[in-house]
């Protein structure tokens, strides 16, 4: 029923990018976190708009979509770009406001961070709006395999994320019925003092574990049924194979890194900025 | 009272990937003391619709009216609409939440701001009408059956005395016996004066109780009339892939071997005729 709620903010769509494989798509995020932060001055910004303007192009995204999710951050990018702009010192005075001094270094500095914040959640934004948080599970789960050796749970950390996952809908959607149905018996969640409010959550949130707990146990039950024992000799049914346009991926990607790199070792004495 | 259904439309998450129109130009009325079955598919948009009738729900298009006023207007009180008509979930017994069953009644008439002493009354009369005994008042609800559990989440919307019920698949998930019992239940919520509307998917269940059928098919008013005319149109219910009643599937079928013999949606009509029938034969 509402299966078809957004969970995280994926975008459904069919595009190159949506198909890249989870693992590709997180390693070339970090890639990419690692970029931004290489990116010696303003101009080497201009690769990272590129990069960015390509793959949201080839996603199929609505740009609105992506700028959107900078949106919970304006708090934090606003405070970040004060606290740069009058704290970061430096010799040029741009305007004395007499408590404070405004400098060109602070002003650059200030530009510099904020815009790596934006490209930064526009990066994972771009991550999440294309793959299924499902999806992005499994690759997470195969990127870390290989710290079974160290005993680290990979397997059943995924397992726990895709259940969870998987029944957030369900519940969202249980704990939507159960509010109609106690508002059909003249509850009201949505006026009253604090106080009422929070006693108002009582009878949804009552139903709301019991069902949860539940349905826990019968699916456990189900589980077990099926001889479910862990990630122990657990074979797969979707095997993820590298293709080509996962290949193309990473080469674009490093170009990014290689194109980041040469302008701060060549260019960036040209521009004081 | 009378509720009207006007182009009623409605489409949820609206403007999102993912909206789905849920009910489509839905227009209907719904009359005092009358019973009415919701009959359809699953995911024809019988509950959606049912939402509607007490503003659980608002259209995105079209307007509900309760004697004349629209439900969703500003200033016209959402809690009075929802004590006249009183709305019975799926599943209903997912709702209960408090220690104990006369507590859990006790949760509507205490919302409508009802005394102690009033309250208590209700809660009395709820459990007597839905057939349960003053000795479960005390009890957890969680420690009853299943069938017992839906029986007193229905006493907590009946408690609200509302002049209209609507049900919403009142007998799905219980045994036969228990379905036959919660059957004659909402009959007696009929017989005492309540306004019914009932939600189901058994053709059986409906044709057994309800005066008027509305059949919904994606969303929209199929067919709409008496059990008679409704059940007439047999072809058109199988082309919807619904049955009508066995009984009526019998009687159509000696119709069309010659016999003359009425269309009879009831088990009781149908021996009548059966017998008469029978009787004919062997003078004949
Ligand atoms: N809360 C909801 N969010 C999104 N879609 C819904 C929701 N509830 C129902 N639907 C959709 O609306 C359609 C009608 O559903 P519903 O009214 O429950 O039909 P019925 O009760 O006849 O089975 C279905 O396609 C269903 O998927
Ligand atoms: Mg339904």
């Amino acid at each position: 029923m509402m299966k078809n709620i957004t969970l995280g903010q994926y975008y459904p769509a069919d595009s190159v990018v949506h198909r890249l494989d989870p693992r590709v798509k997180i390693v070339l995020l970090i890639a990419f976190v690692v970029a931004v932060f290489l990116v010696p001055d303003l101009f080497g910004f201009v690769f990272v708009v590129l990069y960015l303007g390509l793959s949201c192009r080839l996603s199929r995204l609505p740009v609105r979509l992506l700028i959107k999710s900078i949106k919970p951050l304006r708090f934090i990018l606003i405070f970040t770009f004060v606290l740069n702009l009058f704290f970061t010192g430096g010799k040029t005075e741009l305007l004395n406001l007499g408590f404070a001094v405004l400098t060109r270094e602070g002003l650059l500095n200030a530009i510099r961070y904020s815009l790596r914040l934006v490209f930064l959640v526009l990066g994972s934004s771009l991550l999440t709006l294309t793959t299924q948080p499902v999806t992005l599970t499994d690759g997470l789960e195969r990127l870390l395999s290989p710290l079974k050796v160290i005993r680290f749970p990979a397997h059943e950390m995924a397992m726990m994320m895709t259940i969870a996952l998987r029944f957030i809908p369900t519940l969202l959607e249980e704990a939507d019925k159960i509010m109609k149905a106690q508002s059909a018996r003249g509850s009201d969640f949505e006026t009253g003092r604090l106080i009422q409010r929070v006693k108002a959550m009582v009878p949804l949130l009552v139903p709301l574990f019991v069902s949860a707990f539940r349905r826990a146990g019968d699916l456990a039950m189900a589980m077990e049924a099926r001889c479910y024992h862990g990630g122990e000799g657990r074979t797969r049914l979707h095997i993820l194979k590298m293709q080509k346009n996962d290949w193309i991926a990473i080469g674009v990607t490093a170009l990014l890194i290689v194109l980041i790199v040469l302008e701060g070792r060549f260019l960036s004495g040209y521009f004081a900025w | 009272m009378l509720l009207q259904f006007e182009n009623v439309t409605h489409t949820y998450q609206a403007g999102s990937p993912f909206q789905a129109t849920a009910i489509q130009d839905v227009t209907l009325s719904i009359q005092s003391g009358e019973f009415t079955a919701l009959i359809g598919h699953t995911g024809s948009g019988k509950s959606t619709l049912a939402q509607h009738m007490n503003a659980l729900l608002s259209p995105t298009g079209g307007r509900v009216l309760l004697d004349g006023r629209d439900i969703n207007q500003k200033g016209v009180s959402k809690k009075e609409t929802r004590q006249r008509i009183g709305l019975v979930f799926q599943y209903a017994e997912t709702q209960l939440f408090e220690e104990t069953v006369a507590k859990d009644i006790a949760f509507g008439p205490k919302n409508l701001g009802l005394s102690q002493a009033e309250t208590d009354e209700r809660v009395r009369e709820a459990l007597s009408r839905v057939g349960l005994s003053d000795e479960i008042a005390e009890k957890s609800p969680f420690e009853l059956s299943g069938g017992q559990m839906r029986r007193v989440a229905i006493a907590g919307v009946i408690a609200m005395r509302p002049e209209m019920l609507v049900l919403d698949e009142p007998a799905a998930g219980l045994d036969p016996m228990g379905r036959e019992d919660m059957l004659a239940l909402v009959k007696s919520f009929h017989e005492a004066g309540t306004t019914v509307v009932m939600i189901s998917h058994s053709m059986d269940d409906v044709a057994r109780l309800a005066k008027r059928i509305i059949v919904m098919e994606k969303g929209r008013v199929a067919l709409e009339g008496t059990a008679e005319e409704v059940f007439r149109d047999a072809e058109r219910l199988n082309r919807m892939d619904l049955d009508v009643p066995e009984v009526c599937r019998l009687s159509l079928r000696l119709r069309e071997e010659g016999y003359d013999f009425p269309l009879c949606y009831r088990m009781e009509d149908a021996m009548t005729a059966l017998e008469k029938l029978l009787k004919g034969e062997k003078n004949g």
